[in-house]
């Protein structure tokens, strides 16, 4: 039984002797070792928030997206290879985009997921191509009728092999395990999107590791009745409020402890 | 056992003449830590599974094992869950084409072996690998009543009175089959699912709660394939646990 691979991980379309494909689950790995992502479904909307690594001080701020609006009422954020991250989200709007056309409504966000899921799950079929090391957080409005303040939130996360369950809040990246913790501790069903907005910019900068990493961008996305339950990047000075805001409150927490 | 270069590549035999990476894809499924068990009577085919909710933040209405292929027809997966929901939906597809095509529902039988079939082109192209899962199918035929038929990634498939998949699916089976052998007292369906239940509890060696199984119908009494609410499912286990 070996764990290492050896011999069994040059292709995903080869299992190990244990069942394992381990090209799926190095896949895995790339994700693991990216800036982190978290999703929060709150009561009246969805809040995405990533901790976007800067590797130069070059780089024009605000540019570089790595969550993607696929529509008017749903956003997919990555976690991994940005230009894989980049594909995803050029094949969920060409998903959105072909769902209008046949059915003339908008997509589920449900129907969006298992989507993009089974196209995930294809590229582990094969030899000639390689899994996207990606995972990806996707958030949606879902309007029964024609009033979207009626509508309910939807946020499903998918896995490079292809798995995807329904979240309440997720995190995928390198602090995922923190942000877990975090996300736990708070109460989703009770909070609005503008109080998520803080909670999402808290966590983020919390788990934010300045020894290994310097420099980071806090990139913000949401639906909520303030975007006309659109999903939409948070407009810049709301953003920036409520990152002051978290700043405040963990440098308050830190002051408690010394 | 010379494993070493053989058992890399699908379409090359071992020297003993196995598929070594086909029975690989046969650990996927005993290693996906889920047990199934599928029971018919003359009148009503029941499948049941774990359900488990690992993490706390997840949405526990998004996770489920079984599901529905055509209005009459229903499936249990196991194994990898991202291969389960790539095979159902071609199952979808397959049934809906027929549909088309011939003007009828296609029956049980021969949705499963037209993906049987598929299991079996993956064995034998080396671009693709088997996928690793059993699905059990189940439907009422409008000739022959309930159906179970079992499909395992070597592209094999065999009809059932009772089966299992899964982590536990040696003690499964054998227990169903010292059940059987003794003469199951199948007479309505709450029978049948009763049975299922009390398999499920006896090889897992608990007691079971409502949120942790998921349990999907097949009636003479109604039509279509169905899943059990969890109301439904915690009458039977209460009368379980009152019949200890």
């Amino acid at each position: 039984m070996s764990s290492i691979g050896t011999g069994y991980d040059l292709s995903a379309s080869t299992y190990s002797p244990d069942g394992r494909i381990f090209q799926v689950e190095y896949a895995s790995k790339a994700v693991d070792n990216s800036g982190t992502a978290i999703g929060l479904r709150v009561k009246d909307g969805v809040v995405l928030a990533v901790e976007k690594l800067v590797q130069s001080k070059l780089l024009v701020p605000g540019s570089n997206k790595r969550i993607a609006s696929v529509d008017l009422h749903a956003g997919v954020a990555t976690a991994g290879y940005l230009a894989d991250g980049r594909h995803i989200a050029n094949r969920a709007r060409d998903e959105c985009e072909s769902y209008r056309d046949n059915y003339h409504t908008k997509v589920p966000t449900k129907i969006l997921a298992e989507r993009l899921s089974l196209y995930f799950q294809a590229y582990t079929l094969y030899s000639s191509v390689r899994p996207f090391a990606l995972s990806a957080i996707v958030a949606g409005w879902d309007t029964p009728g024609s009033d979207p303040s009626k509508g309910t939130p939807s946020m499903y996360c998918i896995e490079p092999s292809g798995v995807y369950w329904g979240y309440r809040g997720c995190a995928v990246g390198k602090g995922r395990q923190l942000a877990r913790t975090e996300i736990e501790k708070l109460k989703l069903e009770d909070m609005t999107a503008e109080e998520a907005l803080v909670e999402a910019a808290r966590i983020i900068h919390s788990v934010h590791d300045e020894a290994k990493d310097k420099d980071f961008e806090l990139e913000l996305s949401w639906i909520s009745p303030q975007s006309g339950w659109k999903h939409a990047p948070v407009p810049k000075d709301i953003a920036d409020k409520a990152e002051a805001k978290a700043k405040a409150i963990i440098d308050e927490a830190n002051q408690m402890e010394e | 056992m010379s494993r070493s270069s053989y058992d890399r590549y699908l379409t090359v035999f071992s020297p003993e003449g196995r598929l070594y990476q086909v029975e690989y894809a046969f650990k996927a499924i005993t290693s996906s830590g889920h047990t199934t068990i599928a029971i018919r009577s003359g009148d009503a085919s029941v499948l049941v599974t774990q359900k488990k909710v690992p993490d706390k933040l997840l949405d526990p209405a998004s996770i489920s094992h079984i599901f529905h292929i055509t209005p009459n027809i229903g499936c249990v997966m196991t194994g990898r869950h991202a291969d389960a929901r790539s095979q159902v939906q071609r199952a979808q597809s397959e049934a809906a084409s027929f549909r088309y095509k011939y003007g009828y529902e296609i029956t049980p039988d021969m949705l499963a072996k037209r993906m049987a079939n598929i299991n079996q082109v993956y064995t034998q192209r080396a671009a693709m690998r088997p996928l690793g899962i059993s699905m059990i199918l189940t439907g009422i035929d409008s000739e022959l009543g309930p159906q179970i038929f079992k499909l395992d990634p070597a592209g094999y498939f065999v009809g059932f009175h009772g089966t299992a998949a899964g982590a536990k699916q040696q003690e499964a089976i054998s227990l169903l089959e010292k059940g059987y052998k003794k003469g199951w007292k199948l007479e309505k369906t709450e029978d049948v699912v009763e049975l299922a239940l009390q398999s499920l509890s006896t090889v897992l060696a608990t007691d079971l709660k409502k949120g942790e199984v998921e349990v999907g119908i097949c009636s003479r009494s109604e039509p279509g394939f169905r899943k059990l609410s969890e109301t439904e499912i915690d009458e039977y286990l209460q009368r379980l646990g009152e019949k200890d």
